[in-house]
């Protein structure tokens, strides 16, 4: 069975991001983690890999973010070419407990689930089957 | 020497004795006397045997003078000695006056004293008679002189010498070619004609000047006379020509004369002092006057506006113009009045003169006023007028014509045709009426519908008039008009209340009182507006609600005047625009202050509109309940709902607040906390979760702690306000944010000239410029030196605090209204920043009932305003 190899993870917080980081190697061993905290930083970093790029990636999404939120981030997303965003899983990492980003997470087609932090050894185990 | 003849006239012989005697003793000359008794019949005798000297014995009587008389006249120039008697001493000395030469007296006869007299009296004598004769002669040469003189000096052409029987003596070459003509010759008779004034010259001595004509020829002839040589000289030209130029311009002026004289207008010469020299008949019947008193007078004497002075200055500034032209007026001789107008011409001959001519324009003066009085009638008159040409273009229209209609004069004049005011509702037949009518020549008077700029149809009572010439030709059309849309309205209403007032009386009594009693009970008035008029008639009810009596202004406008001062710009449109514009029921709540007692009340008005059979609005009727009770408790739901409605967003805010913030850290301490045991980990990893930990159980007991913060803030709103100075805030900010502000340069300038205090609570407001403060320190730019301006200005009833950075703004349209919210943050990296300063500062400015905006550029500067009521 494989798992995905590629992570990427878009949150403003360092510490979530060292914490995440930390979780999955521990967890899938020897994996490519991408982290950004600026998440203008991590949508250029998708555009341009994924446009040639054939490895699938899991991308972790922070909701609360400063100059662009998690929302925002999905909707300059959504203009990338299929190519790209075939190859992209998305799950939003929020701390949010509010059942309305779940329910928005929920509505959109390109996000694939809503992880609460922090992750978890058996939510990682159950997303990073291909 | 020859002996000297004497006549003694002697009647006494005894005398003559003794005068011979003393003769004869006398040795220094000889003489011969004869003695005569009397002289009157020797007159002859004496003039032949010429007497050196008479010796006269004066007689005392009256006699002596009269002989005396006789010997002079008879002796001429022979000297007279008188012998007299001692009392005739007196007569003897008026006698020498006369002509005698000496008198001696017979007592002192003596020969010494004869013989003396008689020598001096004949040698003095003697000298009389030289004198008289050169005398002669130069009256001869004076003459001859005079005569020289008058003789012409031009060279005369003519020069003919005739002597005193008219027999011509000498004529010149010039002359000649008169001989064929007058028949003259040398030695031949001149003309009779010529002969017969001649003559008297030879009489009378004198030169003299005269003319003759012969065919055309006209000459002048200078006769002068040499009477001792006894021919005459003529000296002649030919003067035809010039005797023609004289006439002509004797002819010319005659011309001239008779045009002046005969001229409608009056005609003055005058000199440089104003004093007339010459008028005419045309003035004297202007003045009244004759022309000889004209003739005394001068200027000022007629002139009645000028005074001398002017009238002087006058003169000599149009000497220097030349001419003049201008109006005033005379007096008449009866003392009346006149209107002129003077046209001066200046003369330059001799001293200078003026020729002027007057025109009485006191007909054309009253024919002006009368137009003036007219223009004003037209201008005030109070009805709209106007005039056309033929075509039906516009000459003319008065203020009240503009008024009525909207226009301007500009957009009527020469640009349209009275078509403009055709309202276009009248029948087709009655405009063509009216136009047969005013072609024909008539006038056409009536009402008529017409329609203003703004498209509003008035009523028109009026007259329209073709204007004729000479000839009957329309040249154009004269149009009056009055307003009388208001008198229309008022027939309409009359009868509408005449028949109001049919019906009513009849069923009144028991159907009021009920009404009334309902009335009071649900606090409904009722209303009915009249369009017509503009008046309404109310309910008890109603006067009460609106606390009025029945002398209250029942218009519109007395209507508005009771509706709320906020409220009243708004009902006025909705009654004109809603109700009566789109023909809607009225249906509204508002405010009114009681006309009586000033009070505040909420008001429900219903109306409906009812027409009249053509679909005019006619009228409203309907009720205006006070609900100022239920208002108010309405108002309060109102008020508490919408509190409400903000605790819960201030609810939900919250929840969100801890659903985000303060489970972020929690999430982190829960991450961290699952792998912090993990044997895998390396030392460095580990430390790094420590450290992570820390921060993160840090962050969340700041969250707490803002939490806590700022639901104090809600509540610490009832806390004692105080009078804070600005100035004073911003220094001590200064002093608390020196660690901040590091070695940067900051600025931080503040001009509080226009109000430099406000009461209020000072631990808010040390909030509210400390978080600014600091925000501008957070996000200033890092190359350029920060300045903060601060700035308050005073507005009518609010006061305005102004914050403004050179820092690196932030971009609103991207940002919006987040920028309040709380742990709402814009920057990322570098800046530190946990999104509290700016909801606290809005959260602290809204308690205390401010408000706050923000205008940003990226790159420019950010400036924060927040507004109170003062």
């Amino acid at each position: 069975m494989n798992t995905f190899r590629k992570y990427i993870i878009v949150d403003d917080d360092s510490f979530n991001n060292t914490i995440c980081s930390l979780i999955l190697k521990n967890i899938l061993g020897e994996i490519d983690i991408k982290t950004f905290k600026v998440p203008e930083e991590g949508l250029e970093f998708i555009e341009n890999e994924y446009m040639t790029n054939l490895e699938p990636a899991i991308l972790f999404l922070d909701i609360n973010m400063p100059t662009l939120s998690g929302w925002e981030f999905m909707e300059q997303y959504e203009k990338f070419s299929e190519e790209v965003k075939k190859q992209i899983s998305i799950y939003i990492l929020s701390s949010s407990l509010d059942q309305r980003d779940k329910d928005k997470a929920k509505m959109n087609p390109y996000i694939k689930g809503f992880i609460s932090k922090p992750l978890n050894r058996e939510t990682i185990l159950s997303i990073s089957q291909i | 020497m020859r002996p000297i003849t004497i006549l003694l006239i002697e009647d006494n012989p005894s005398d003559v004795r003794l005068i011979r005697g003393m003769l004869k003793e006398i040795s220094y000359f000889k003489s011969n006397l004869i003695s005569m008794e009397t002289l009157i019949e020797d007159c002859e005798q004496i003039q032949k045997n010429n007497f050196d000297i008479i010796l006269l014995d004066l007689k005392p009587d009256s006699t002596g003078r009269q002989t005396f008389q006789k010997v002079i006249d008879c002796s001429k120039e022979i000297p007279v000695i008188l012998i007299t008697g001692i009392e005739d001493e007196k007569l003897a000395l008026k006698l020498i006056m006369e002509g005698a030469q000496d008198y001696i007296p017979k007592q002192n006869l003596n020969p010494v004293l004869l013989g003396k007299s008689i020598l001096y009296s004949i040698e003095r004598q003697a000298l009389l008679r030289n004198i008289k004769k050169l005398n002669v002669q130069i009256g001869r040469i004076e003459k001859e002189r005079i005569r020289l003189a008058k003789t012409p000096s031009v060279n005369p052409a003519l020069i003919l010498h005739v002597a005193g029987n008219g027999k011509l003596l000498y004529i010149n070459e010039a002359g000649i070619k008169l001989l064929p003509d007058w028949q003259l010759r040398i030695n031949g008779i001149i003309p009779s004609r010529l002969k017969d004034i001649i003559d008297p010259i030879f009489i009378e001595g004198t030169a003299i000047e005269f003319e003759l004509s012969h065919r055309e020829l006209i000459y002048s002839f200078c006769a002068v006379p040499f009477i001792e040589e006894g021919y005459i000289n003529l000296y002649g030209r030919d003067i035809t020509e010039r005797k023609q130029a004289e006439e002509a311009l004797r002819e010319s002026e005659e011309k001239h004369r008779t045009i002046i004289q005969t001229s409608i207008y009056g005609f003055w010469l005058v000199d440089m002092q104003g004093r007339l020299l010459e008028v005419n008949e045309t003035y004297c019947r202007m003045s009244g006057y004759s022309s000889q008193e004209l003739l005394t007078m001068c200027i000022s004497d007629l002139e009645a506006v000028e005074m001398a002075d002017y009238t002087a200055a006058h003169i000599q500034k149009i000497k220097f113009l030349g001419e003049g032209r201008f109006e005033s007026r005379h007096r008449r001789k009866d003392g009346s009045i006149f209107d002129i107008e003077v046209s001066v011409q200046y003369q330059f001959v001799e001293n200078g003169r003026f020729v002027i001519f007057i025109q009485d324009i006191s007909e054309r003066k009253r024919t002006e006023e009368a137009l003036l009085k007219l223009e004003k009638a037209i201008y005030t008159s109070g009805e709209a007028i106007f005039l056309t040409d033929r075509e039906g273009v516009f000459t003319f229209v008065n203020p009240e014509f503009c008024s009525l209609y909207g226009f301007s004069s500009d957009e009527l004049i020469g640009k349209t045709t009275p078509r403009i005011i055709d309202s276009g509702v009248l029948d087709k037949s009655f405009n063509k009426v009216f136009w047969q009518t005013l072609l024909n020549g008539n006038e056409v008077r009536g009402e008529r519908i017409n329609k203003r700029k703004d498209g509003t149809l008035i009523n028109i009572d009026g007259s329209a008039t073709p204007i004729i010439d000479e000839e009957k030709k329309i040249i154009g059309f004269l149009g009056i008009q009055r307003d009388i849309t208001e008198r229309k309205l008022t027939e309409q209403a009359l009868i509408i209340a005449n028949k109001e007032l049919k019906k009513a009386g009849e069923e009144l009594t028991e159907k009021e009182f009920f009404l009334r009693e309902s009335q009071r009970a649900g606090n409904i008035g009722s209303y009915k507006t009249n369009f017509i008029t503009g008046y309404w008639q109310s309910s008890e009810t109603l006067d009460s609600i609106f606390g009025i009596d029945e002398n209250y202004d029942r218009s519109i406008a007395g209507w508005l005047e009771i509706v709320h001062p906020d409220d009243r710009k708004n009902m006025d449109e909705y009654l004109r625009l809603e109700v009566i514009g789109k023909r809607k029921s009225f249906n509204k709540e508002y405010r009114i202050v009681r006309n009586d007692d000033k009070q505040t009340k909420w008001v429900w008005g219903l109306g409906d509109l009812k027409s009249d059979e053509s679909g005019n609005i006619v009228e409203m009727i309907g009720t205006i309940t006070d609900i100022t009770v239920k208002k108010y408790a309405e108002l309060e739901r109102v008020k508490m709902t919408m509190d409400l409605i903000q605790r819960n967003k201030d609810l939900e805010q919250f929840t969100y607040i801890v659903s985000h913030n303060l489970r972020a850290p929690v999430a982190n301490i829960l991450g961290a906390t699952s792998i912090l045991f993990n044997p895998e980990l390396s030392t460095k990893e580990k430390d790094v979760l420590n450290r992570g930990l820390n921060e993160s159980v840090n962050r969340l007991d700041n969250v707490v702690k803002d939490l806590n913060h700022i639901l104090q803030i809600k509540s610490k709103i009832n806390e004692i306000k105080e009078e804070v100075n600005f100035s004073d805030l911003v220094e001590e900010i200064k002093i608390s944010i020196q660690d901040l502000t590091g070695k940067d340069h900051i600025k931080i300038k503040y001009d509080f000239f226009e109000i430099d205090s406000f009461l209020t609570l000072k631990s808010y407001f040390y909030s509210i410029f400390y978080n600014l403060i600091s925000n501008s320190l957070k996000y200033r730019q890092p190359d350029i030196p920060l300045v903060i301006v601060i700035k308050s200005r005073k507005l009518k009833d609010k006061m305005e605090l102004l914050f403004k950075d050179n820092g690196i703004g932030i971009d609103l349209e991207k940002v919006g209204d987040k920028v309040f919210g709380l742990y709402k943050r814009f920057h990322s990296g570098g800046i530190e920043g946990k999104g509290m300063g700016l909801y606290m500062v809005k959260t602290q400015v809204e308690s205390l009932g401010g408000k706050i905006s923000i205008s940003s550029k990226v790159n420019k500067g950010t400036e924060f305003k927040i507004e109170f009521k003062l």
